[in-house]
């Protein structure tokens, strides 16, 4: 298997197998580009990502390199059970995005620019994990968002959402 | 499950939209109600889905409260689903209704799917129907517990409701008018109908009036009858008998009905009214289907695939576009009379062996016969089939010849494992795909193939003679047009040991690709 060299924006080199790399999108076209350019020449290809800091693309070659070795088990010696991988993989998953509010933020924007589906799928979960079952007061802490109702507005959202919220005050009742 | 930070930056606004929109998916509707609270950008999403649904599904958990207010705001809901733990709940239909009733320029709620709630006993289901009283649609597939008396309190609801005895029997000699075979004069019929109930209603107002005095405002069409679809599928317990009572009573509303899986053992019936699609798939005790209906009767779509005792089946249904009679392991018997039929869907009926003569079928579209094994002959059934544009084959090991000259639109021929084929004609110069590979006997093969562009005749040991008027043309002609072509190309031609080398080199030739296939 050839291996390639991801370049992260502060100059940090990362070298990966080529079917890591290629589960981001991005890095896959534009390994087929320099393929085509080089001519024939035998050398390693280095591909520059200025938008990722070399911290986030750590994380997110973490995630490539995983998900490369599960995939070559699947194809190759004996198949334990699908459905027991498959558990397996997502506990991994559960561990990986178990990480600060930042980091997910680096890790999406990361995730979207490399086009890597799977990982952008996991932070979007991961994000909307943040967002569930808890206050709008917290949810807007957590985002640095700012409250932009009007008095009336915000009354006629409430009542119209009011459902979500009669079962929980029963249950706090109880 | 995460770690926040309270002092977080505000990064929410620098998500790309897609991201945003990604997240919110995963927002369920209780979430995404609570969400709206945050700030103007979640509110708007929260309308905006609320608006979108069209089927509202009630959460396990919800009290009568919150189904009443969760039904009120997602007013362009016509249909309401409910979680099988939520049918304990005893004030959830009134919940239903009252929510439904609240709405501010709402749609009417008129589905209702129950389908696998399995504890809902038939008291609660007839409960459901008189409370929500604008339901038309109802789905009660895997409620074992709803049987033939049910179904027939239902039917009595319905016949109350919507006459008094005078008007029934108006309604009847209506529908008889209704059901003489006169094509093109549905609209006018049904106004007949419409006359009649105005008749009786004038003619006996005080009861007329006690009765609508029952039920709120009832629409122009609710007058007709108030079921429109109906599925009892999988309810084990149900009978001919039940769904000839329902159908009784709403024959002249209801147009789609499926009672797969239930013990239903006749469909002999004449009466279905303005029923438009029935699906009675893996019925057992079905042994014999016989439909003759008026060319009025808008039945369009039937499926009875999988009723492994079904034997007979015959059918002059002049609006009927789809049938399905696959997996019906004991069919031997199949006449059909349909003008309009346009798919036909009898694969796996290891018994046929051929259709009945007099069938008539003219504007057939699709035809699968997949893995019919006692097949033996088709070319005269499909003779009529002028417009035919695929035919599956595939497993026919019955089947000794295929000539289909008259068909000339024929995209797609599959006809591979046929182990006992001699010759395929065919005579479309628009066939795009031919798979005739592994039949070992093929000695023949004709087409014109103009526009061919997959062949796999693989394995076809005796194939001798290949025509394609294409070939013809100079080879250097034909890897022109091969790489002129946008198409991927398809060409299989392994175990052929008895193609002349001319042949095989034109046809190499002819499909050679320009781009490697996709695997």
């Amino acid at each position: 298997m050839c291996s390639v060299i991801l370049r992260s924006s502060d100059g940090a080199d990362h070298v990966v197998s080529q079917e890591a790399a290629s589960l981001s999108k991005t890095v896959q076209s534009l390994l087929e580009e320099l393929e085509a350019a080089k001519d024939g020449e035998e050398s390693i290809l280095i591909v520059p990502l200025p938008n990722v800091c070399d911290c986030t693309l750590r994380k997110v070659l973490q995630y490539c390199i995983q998900h490369t070795m599960s995939a070559q088990q699947v194809t190759e010696g004996p198949t334990p059970s699908d459905e027991l991988k498959k558990r397996e993989m997502e506990a991994w998953d559960r561990d990986y995005i178990m990480v600060s509010t930042d980091e997910l933020y680096h890790l999406v924007m990361a995730a979207h620019y490399l086009n890597v589906p799977g990982l952008l799928e996991l932070c979007c979960e991961g994000i909307a994990n943040l967002i569930r079952g808890k206050s709008p007061e917290h949810v807007r802490q957590c985002f640095g968002l700012v409250k932009d109702f009007e008095a009336p507005e915000e009354e006629s959202i409430r009542c119209t959402n009011l459902w979500a919220l009669v079962d929980e005050k029963e249950q706090a009742k109880k | 499950m995460l770690v926040s930070e309270s002092s977080g930056p505000c990064w929410w606004d620098e998500l790309p939209q897609e991201c945003k929109l990604q997240v919110l998916e995963h927002l369920t509707a209780r979430d995404t109600a609570r969400a709206a609270g945050i700030c103007r950008e979640f509110a708007a999403h929260a309308h905006e889905s609320r608006l979108a649904t069209r089927t509202l599904k009630l959460p396990a958990g919800v009290s009568a409260a919150a189904v009443r207010g969760m039904v009120k705001a997602y007013s362009r809901a016509g249909k309401v689903r409910v979680h099988p733990s939520l049918t304990q709940m005893q004030a959830l239909g009134s919940a239903i209704a009252l929510g439904a009733e609240a709405r501010v320029q709402g749609a009417p709620l008129e589905g209702l799917d129950l389908s696998n709630c399995r504890s809902l006993s038939e008291n609660a289901l007839l409960s459901f129907f008189t409370t929500i009283d604008t339901i038309r649609d109802l789905d009660a597939s895997n409620c074992i517990e709803v049987s033939d008396a049910c179904l027939r309190a239902l039917a009595a609801d319905l016949w109350q409701e919507e006459f008094d005895a005078e008007e029934d029997e108006l309604a009847w000699e209506a529908l008889q008018v209704q059901d003489l075979p006169q094509p093109r004069l549905v609209g006018k019929t049904r106004m007949h109908v419409e006359d009649a109930f105005a008749a009786a209603r004038q003619a006996h107002s005080p009861l007329a009036t006690t009765v609508s005095v029952g039920q709120r405002d009832l629409s122009g069409s609710q007058q007709q009858g108030r079921l429109r679809s109906l599925s009892v599928a999988g309810c084990t317990e149900i009978t001919s008998a039940g769904v000839l009572n329902l159908l009784k009573a709403c024959s002249h509303s209801l147009t789609s009905l499926n009672v797969s899986r239930t013990a239903v053992s006749t469909l002999q019936q004449s009466r279905w009214g303005v029923l438009q699609s029935l699906t009675a798939n893996q019925c057992s005790n079905l042994t014999t289907v016989t439909f003759q209906l008026p060319a009025s009767a808008p039945l369009r779509d039937l499926h009875l695939s999988g009723c492994t005792n079904l034997v007979k089946v015959v059918l002059t249904c002049a609006q009927l576009r789809s049938l399905n009679v696959s997996g019906n392991g004991s069919l031997t018997h199949l006449a059909l009379n349909c003008a309009a039929l346009e798919s036909l869907s009898a694969s796996q009926c290891p018994r046929l062996v051929g259709l009945v003569e007099e069938s008539s079928f003219p504007a057939l579209l699709n035809a699968n016969f997949a893995f019919c094994k006692s097949l033996t002959d088709l070319d005269e059934t499909l003779e009529a089939c002028t417009g035919l544009l695929t035919l599956n084959v595939n497993g026919c090991i019955g089947l000794y010849r295929l000539a289909l000259a008259t068909q000339t639109e024929m995209l797609r021929l599959e006809a591979a494992g046929c182990k006992q084929m001699r010759r395929i004609i065919c005579g479309s110069a628009a066939l795009e795909v031919c798979m005739a590979q592994s039949c070992q006997l093929l000695q023949v093969l004709h087409l014109q193939g103009k526009s061919l562009r997959h062949l796999d005749v693989g394995g076809c040991s005796n194939l001798h003679e290949l025509q394609m008027s294409r070939l013809e043309r100079p080879v250097a002609d034909l890897m022109a047009a091969a790489r002129s072509g946008k198409d991927a190309l398809f060409l299989n031609i392994d175990g052929c040991p008895r193609l002349s080398e001319d042949v095989v080199s034109r046809l190499k030739a002819a499909f050679k690709n320009p781009r490697p296939r996709i695997s």
